[in-house]
Parts: structure tokens; C-alpha cells; sequence
């Protein structure tokens, strides 16, 4: 599962780098939307599965969850890495205040910059830290601001977005009922 | 009970927010943050500070204690939190979305029972499309157009008017149903026109096809006329009674009290139609010396001839009103703001702002109602308008009086308030008299000849609000047309003496009641002297370039078509159209009277306007052009079926050169839907033309760089069909 999330984490990397050196190229800017769609349904799918594993898996084996967990943890903040190297690079290239100003941007920025917190203290060293719980019990909040970011995103649709929410509230209500059945 | 770490957390982000935080989700994501690692810490070196126990109930009170401020301070932030995080409208523009998403799709979303209109339906995969409506003859086959794209032409004087508010799309053997707005449009008589003996004076209203002439007893006939009579105007000569009426297809000869029609030609896209008044350029012994202005692919003047139209001058758009005398006739034009005055020579006289109503005094003298006049350099106050009349000598062609005609009345309730002489919209020059019909005012102005003030005719008390037309007959009767009352009054020494309707008021939809009240709004003018009209001529553009909030100059927007594409304005930052009145009401000084529920009312309004009909060029050269829309990705931001994603994009992504405009500052993706009929364009208006666009907006609106020249006529020839 490591090397999975090695890959991931490479291919990632590979694609930001790949992303940065169109960004002075003569590439369509419809082509740089299609390719920022693409990686952010991907980070988000990834961020939905990573949040489901712990329902699903629930009464399996504890290990082997958390391992996908993670693996695919990891996998939703690279590819949120590497969104966010596609928007840079294309839709925003010109407009980087846009980033912080617009609602829209500013909450898939801040679910980018949660992601990659929970992705640097996702491994051995820094899974020691006293409040690791409540730090990564972030992925929900991230869920929330990546809904907020499809709500006035200029390409997103209307059936990602309620697809996304909807898969959204029943992992995190099924989550606090087993919670609570505890 | 052992308080767990996610608790202490909460119960320390929670007042941190409450006291340093700002009111937006990302102040409230740092809170929590240092929440962590202030616990953390804590945890780390001081790990029994957490070990307190409690019992459940003291457990309960600390976190109210702790919390309940927090979350006091977010209900209160709750507006602004909102509003910082773009959630205003936000019900309203996923409706609208998913309108166009919902495929298959149909845009625009409102059908018309009195005239004909285009719909694209965005169907992918689909072979072939008809469209079936409630009260529709048969079903509506719609052209394919290639990419999922299909056309529908509707018009409901062949194919039957909609008696439903939804259409049925069948795609094969699916079908699905999709809501529309159904508007059934009320009379609106507008211009007045008067016989040349003043015994007669006449209106057409376009939504309902009628002609209704009226003397100074009150009512002589309504006619039914051709499809959308746009003007008319009397023919001269002794004893003549006819009229003739300019319709969207064919000018008629009609007996004024009678309703015969004696004579009809064929005449696509009609604007205006003058008597011509042995003006120079009608040529002598022509039969009728009727003068129409044409727009469409040939813009110009024709004459009506026996045997159709002969040609009298080449313009560079249909002009929205003529005036003819013996010395010249004039042209109003709007996209060039201008006159063109047709006497001996031709002369261009620039006005800075269109013509919203003229009228001959005399021979060699016209008056003209604008906005403003500023010939040069347009002058750069926000929202600048300054209602006046410009006195037009013929003989020179030049401007050689300016009277403003806004001015405070006590009625007055602040400093600076003006509240008479609003918006003129109509203007009536007999003899000595001047009669003058504002619209933003609800009143008409009598001038007379030696009287210092004019006598005013307050209109405010009867139902003929928003005038847009005013005649005095020879007997000293003052006629007035209100679109709103869809009526024509007649006053006799100030006093309503009669009312004649067109039709029965009280069998008005509350739908059509509430429309009506909206257009009332748009025709007011709020204290500042600024009434929507102002800009938007007719809720259509004026072509002008214009100081907006201060910032910048821009290009007016048209109000047509814009139903279901939220949010609006051109940074979208209105997300409800209702959300408009906001404008009036703080940075306009507010309506003259207060009325509850404006924004409802003015929506309903917005969303009924009809948008103007594009053109139509061959099919095969609309497909063409659709493959180069599709190939140069322009469907990313305008997309199917209504051609916009209804959306923003941050201003630098497409003008990453402009020092006008912030780089972050947002741009609404406005609808291409009758885009054709717009201009100038894009955000700063840098692009006078639909053709230029691609010039002006160096590779970064669509990728046109690469597309050829015959590609690039082949996608405005697209556009313009839409």
C-alpha cells in the first residue's frame, strides 16, 4: 500500500511539473479547463473514497482500512496538488488575487492547503502529535469547502455538485452514527 | 465525564473566532488550526491540564458557556458570512443551471404568444427534435445544427400560441418536459401620431396588433392590423383619413375609421415610418411622400410607392425615429448616437446619446429628446444623465439650444432631489404649445409660448402612468398613451375627461398586473433624476460607453433576454434580477414613490422582455460556424443551449493587459443569444464590432488565433443568427 501511495504520489508530482511546463505555452484554454476539470473530479472522487473507507470497512479488518485510507488520502491531496498546479497554470494564470478573493477559489485553496496539512502529518514521524484526531478529522471540512468550490465554479455542473454534497452528508452521517453506536 | 481532545479544541476555536475571527469560513478554518496547536501543546507538555472531569450536566453548561457566544457571533455574521462566501442567490443560480444542464435543454426558457421567436435545444446524442406545446398546431421540427445542437423556430401567428407554461421535447421515442415562462403581453399604445388637421390622432400596439385612432370626442375605432405594427403615420393631403402602419413585414394603407386596408407591401424590417412633408429628398409627384426607415442587411430610407418602395438614402442602421419638414428629414440613429439630417446636403449632427423622441416645431426647426448631449468626449460622471431637449435648426443642421427639463418640485425630500421633468419620452409641438411626456415623472409639461413655468399635467392620480405618447388636437384636447394603462386619455384643461381602453383591464392576470407595475419601475426615475430607461432605451441598450460605479467606462448592457441567467450585471454581483432595485435605492437616491415589493415586480418585468430577433442566413452557413464555435472552444463559458455557463471568470484571465480593469475583478459570461444586436463589445468595449472581437481580445477569447479568415466569418455569421 505504501508503494500505491508512492506512485500516486510521483505520478502527481510528474503531472504538476508537466502542468508548469505548458504554462508558457500556446495551449487552448479550453484544453487547460478540460484538464483542470479532470484533476479536480479526481481529487475530489479520491477525497470521497478516502472518507468512505472507514464506514465501509467498518467491522473488517482495522488495518487494512486504514491503509486504504491513507493510500487514497494521499492520492486526493496530490491530485488536489496537482489541480491546483492545472489552474495556475490555465484558468487562473492571470488572475492569481482570484485565488483568495473569490469565494469560490478561496474554498478549494483552503480544502488544497487542509489536504496537503493532513498529507505531511500522514506519516510515521508525525503521527505521534497529541491532537492528530482532531487535525484530520479536517477531511470533512475539506468535503464541505470542496462543495462550497463546485457551488460558483464556472465548469463545474449542477450534478457533480449534488452528487458530491449528497455522497458527502451520508458518509458523514453514517460515520457519526457508528459513532454513536459505540 | 473526560472532556475528549476534540472537544477542548472546539471549545477553544469557537471564542477564538468569536473574538479575532472575521466573518468567513476561512477565519474560522485558522481558528481551529490554532485551537490544535494550543491543545496540542498542552497535550504535549502540560498533559493533565486535560485530564478535567465532569459530570455530564456541568459538561453541557461549560460547552453552552463556551460555545454559545461563538455561535451568537454566527448567527449575527451569518448575512455577511454569507455574502463573503458567495451564497446570496445561490438557489436561484443552481435553478437556472440545472435548467441548462437538465438535458435535453431548452433556451430561452420564455415563449411569447405574440410573436415569433427562436429556441435552441441542447440534445446530445439526440437525431432529431420537435418541440410540443399546449395550443401548438402540430409539433415544431426542430433543424439539427451538429454538436447536440438543434433550432426551433416558433411563431404563433402559423403555428399556434402556447396555452401552457411548459414545452414537451421529444428526442426519438423520449420525451421529457421542461417548464417555461409563458408571457401573454398586454396592449402597450406608445407613439401618438395626429392627422394633419389635428382632428385625429392614432397608436399601434405591437403586442397586440392594433390600430386605435381616437378624436376629440374620445373614440373613433380599433383596427386589427398586421403581425407587430411598430409606427405609423398619417398620409397628407385635404380630407385624407388613411394611415399608413409600418408592421414587422409589410407596410399597409388602412382607413382611419374604417380599418379597410386600401393597399399593403411587403417591407421586412421596418423601424419608422414619417409623413414626408415635401421634404427635399422626396422626390416630387411620388404618390404618398412616405418615408420608412429599414435596418437588416440594406439599413436605410425608402420611399412608398404604387408599386412598393423606391430608395431614398443609405443609412448605417434602421433609424429608431424620422421627422420630416420641407427643409430635411431627420433620422434618429442609436448605435452612432447621431442624427442624420436629409435636407439639400446630408449632414451627421452627433448628440453623444440617441434621440429618445423628436418632434417638428416648425418648418426648419426640430426638437429632441436625450439624456445628455456631449457630442466630444462622453461626459465621464457616474451614471451621468442629464434629461434635456436640444433645439435642431435644419437650415444649418447644427444644435443651437439646450434646455435641461429635470427640475425640483416641493415634493422634494432631500437636498438635490429632482422630481419633475424626468425622462421625456414624447414630444408634441402645436402652434404655440410644447406638450411633453415624461415617462420618469409620470406627468406631462404644457409649455406655452411667453409662460415662464409649464403647466403640469400630474398623471400620477390616474392609470396613465409612464407616458410614451402625447398629441393635442386642434380643439386644445391633450391626448396622452400610456403602455402601462394600455389606454389613451384625453385631458381638457388638465382634467382626465375620458379614458379609452384597448382592452378590458379588469381581465388582466395577476401575472400580467404584476409585469406591469415592474415597467412602471423601469420608467421611473429615482431621485436623482436617473430612471433605468435612462441607459437602457426601451430595456435595450443605448450603444453608449458609460461611467459604471465609478470605476471604469462600459459599454450598456440590454435588459432583453436575460431571463435565467443568473447572476446578473456584468460582474454578475446581482445574483436575483429583483436585486436590482438595491441600485436604485442606495446609490440612486430611491423612486420618487415608495411601493412595496419593486424587486418582484421588476423581475416579472425583466424576465418578459422579449429579445430581439437574429438573423437568419443559410443553414448550412450556420452549421459551418457552429464547427468553428465548438472547435474553438468557445462552448467551455458559453454553453449549450442557452450560450452562457452561467457563470464569472476573473477579468485577467481574458484582459490580463488591462490597466482598467483588477485582475480578480469579476466578469459575468454573458448569454451570445441576440448578441448580434448588441454592441460595442466585450467587458471594456474595446470590440466594436462581433468581427473584431477576435481581433481585440488577443487569443484569450476562444482560440481564434489559429482559425482562418473565412472560419472567423463563418463563426460571426453563427453568432448572429443566434
Amino acid at each position: 500500500m505504501k508503494r500505491l501511495a508512492l506512485w500516486v504520489s510521483l505520478l502527481g508530482l510528474a503531472a504538476v511539473a508537466g502542468g508548469a511546463a505548458w504554462v508558457w505555452t500556446a495551449w487552448s484554454a479550453a484544453s487547460w479547463v478540460g484538464l483542470s476539470r479532470v484533476s479536480g473530479w479526481v481529487a475530489a472522487g479520491l477525497l470521497l473514497a478516502s472518507l468512505a473507507a472507514s464506514p465501509v470497512g467498518h467491522g473488517g479488518d482495522a488495518k487494512r482500512v486504514k491503509r486504504w485510507r491513507r493510500a487514497l488520502g494521499v492520492g486526493a491531496a496530490v491530485s488536489a496538488l496537482v489541480h491546483l498546479g492545472i489552474a495556475l497554470g490555465g484558468p487562473v494564470r492571470d488572475a492569481l488575487d482570484a485565488l483568495w478573493t473569490w469565494p469560490t477559489y478561496r474554498a478549494g485553496l483552503l480544502a488544497t492547503l487542509i489536504l496537503v496539512l493532513l498529507l505531511v502529518t500522514s506519516f510515521a514521524a508525525t503521527k505521534r502529535i497529541k491532537v492528530w484526531k482532531p487535525l484530520h478529522r479536517l477531511t470533512y471540512v475539506a468535503g464541505a469547502l470542496v462543495a462550497l468550490h463546485l457551488l460558483r465554479l464556472p465548469f463545474a455542473s449542477v450534478v457533480g455538485l449534488l452528487f458530491f454534497t449528497s455522497a458527502l452528508i451520508v458518509l458523514l452521517s453514517w460515520r457519526l452514527l457508528l459513532r454513536l453506536r459505540r | 465525564m473526560r472532556v475528549p481532545r476534540q472537544g477542548w479544541v472546539l471549545g477553544l476555536a469557537a471564542p477564538l473566532w468569536a473574538l479575532f475571527g472575521g466573518p468567513d469560513l476561512a477565519s474560522a478554518l485558522f481558528a481551529y488550526l490554532a485551537a490544535l496547536v494550543v491543545v496540542g501543546l498542552v497535550a504535549r507538555f502540560r498533559p493533565r491540564a486535560l485530564e478535567l472531569r465532569l459530570p455530564p450536566l456541568g459538561l453541557g453548561l461549560v460547552a453552552v458557556a463556551v460555545v454559545g457566544p461563538a455561535l451568537g457571533a454566527a448567527v449575527e455574521r451569518a448575512p455577511t458570512l454569507a455574502e463573503n462566501e458567495g451564497l446570496l442567490g445561490v438557489a436561484e443560480h443552481l435553478g437556472d443551471r440545472w435548467a441548462m444542464e437538465r438535458t435535453p435543454a431548452i433556451a430561452p426558457g420564455v415563449v411569447f404568444t405574440d410573436r415569433p421567436q427562436r429556441f435552441f435545444v441542447h440534445a446530445p446524442g439526440a437525431s432529431a427534435v420537435s418541440v410540443e406545446g399546449a395550443g401548438f398546431d402540430a409539433p415544431l421540427d426542430a433543424e439539427a445544427l451538429g454538436h447536440g445542437l438543434f433550432r426551433v423556430d416558433h411563431h404563433p401567428r402559423r403555428d399556434g400560441a402556447l396555452t401552457a407554461a411548459a414545452l414537451t421535447i421529444r428526442t426519438g421515442e423520449a420525451t421529457a418536459r421542461r417548464p417555461v415562462e409563458r408571457v401573454v403581453p398586454t396592449a402597450h399604445p406608445r407613439r401618438l401620431r395626429t392627422n394633419p388637421s389635428r382632428t385625429l390622432a392614432a397608436a399601434v400596439s405591437e403586442e397586440t396588433d392594433t390600430l386605435l385612432v381616437v378624436d376629440a370626442e374620445g373614440f373613433v375605432a380599433s383596427h386589427d392590423t398586421a403581425d407587430r405594427p411598430i409606427d405609423l403615420a398619417f398620409i397628407e393631403g385635404p380630407g385624407a383619413n388613411g394611415i399608413a402602419v409600418l408592421s414587422a413585414d409589410q407596410v399597409a394603407m388602412m382607413s382611419a375609421r374604417s380599418g379597410e386596408t386600401q393597399m399593403a407591401h411587403p417591407l421586412a424590417h421596418g423601424t419608422a415610418i414619417a409623413a414626408g412633408n415635401d421634404a427635399p429628398i422626396v422626390p416630387s409627384g411620388s404618390g404618398t411622400s412616405l418615408v420608412m426607415g429599414v435596418g437588416g442587411e440594406d439599413p436605410g430610407l425608402l420611399l412608398l410607392v404604387e408599386s412598393g418602395t423606391e430608395r431614398l438614402a443609405d443609412l448605417p442602421e434602421g433609424p429608431d425615429e424620422i421627422v420630416c419638414t420641407w427643409i430635411a428629414c431627420v433620422a434618429s440613429l442609436r448605435r452612432t448616437a447621431s442624427l442624420v439630417v436629409l435636407g439639400r446636403e446630408r449632414v451627421e449632427v452627433p448628440l453623444g446619446r440617441p434621440a429618445v423622441a423628436m418632434a417638428a416645431v416648425d418648418g426648419d426647426t426640430v426638437l429632441v429628446a436625450v439624456t445628455d448631449y456631449s457630442p466630444g468626449e462622453p461626459h465621464l460622471g457616474n451614471h451621468f444623465v442629464q434629461d434635456q431637449l436640444l433645439t435642431l435648426d435644419l437650415r444649418t443642421a447644427t444644435i443651437t439650444e439646450r434646455q435641461p427639463t429635470a427640475w425640483r418640485s416641493p415634493r422634494q425630500a432631500a437636498a438635490g432631489d429632482v422630481d419633475r421633468g424626468l425622462s421625456p419620452m414624447a414630444i408634441d409641438a402645436h402652434g404655440e404649445t410644447l406638450a411633453v411626456a415624461f415617462a420618469g415623472s409620470d406627468e406631462i409639461e404644457v409649455f406655452r409660448s411667453g409662460a415662464p413655468v409649464p403647466a403640469v399635467v400630474d398623471l400620477a392620480d390616474t392609470p396613465l402612468l409612464a407616458p410614451q405618447g402625447v398629441a393635442r388636437l386642434a380643439d386644445g384636447t391633450l391626448l396622452v398613451s400610456s403602455p402601462l394603462a394600455g389606454a389613451i386619455g384625453l385631458f381638457v384643461r388638465g382634467e382626465l375627461r375620458k379614458l379609452v381602453q384597448l382592452e378590458d383591464v379588469d381581465a388582466r392576470t395577476s401575472a400580467q398586473a404584476l409585469r406591469l407595475r415592474g415597467e412602471h419601475s423601469f420608467y421611473e426615475a429615482t431621485r436623482s433624476g436617473v430612471a433605468c430607461q435612462s441607459c437602457h432605451l426601451h430595456a435595450d441598450t443605448d450603444h453608449v460607453m458609460r461611467n459604471i460605479g465609478g470605476r471604469r467606462l462600459a459599454p450598456t448592457l440590454t435588459v432583453r433576454g436575460v431571463a435565467g441567467t443568473a447572476p446578473y450585471l456584468r460582474d454578475g454581483s446581482y445574483p436575483r434580477i429583483a436585486d436590482l432595485t438595491h441600485l436604485s435605492t442606495t446609490l440612486l437616491g430611491g423612486w420618487l414613490r415608495h411601493e412595496a415589493g419593486r424587486g418582484e415586480a421588476l423581475d416579472a418585468f425583466v424576465r418578459a422582455l422579449p429579445r430581439h430577433p437574429p438573423k437568419d442566413p443559410p443553414l448550412e452557413r450556420v452549421r459551418e460556424g457552429l464547427d468553428v464555435f465548438v472547435r474553438a472552444g468557445c462552448p467551455t463559458c458559453h454553453a449549450f443551449p442557452a450560450f452562457t455557463s452561467l457563470a464569472s471568470v476573473p477579468q485577467g484571465s481574458l484582459f490580463p493587459e488591462s490597466d482598467t480593469l483588477a485582475s480578480d475583478e469579476r466578469l459575468d459570461v454573458p448569454s451570445l443569444l441576440s448578441v448580434g444586436t448588441r454592441g460595442p463589445f466585450l467587458a471594456d468595449g474595446r470590440a466594436p464590432t462581433l468581427r473584431s472581437v477576435f481581433d481585440e481580445a488577443g487569443g484569450r477569447h476562444g482560440d481564434t488565433e489559429s482559425l482562418a479568415e473565412e472560419d472567423l466569418d463563418a463563426l460571426v455569421t453563427f453568432l448572429e443568427s443566434l
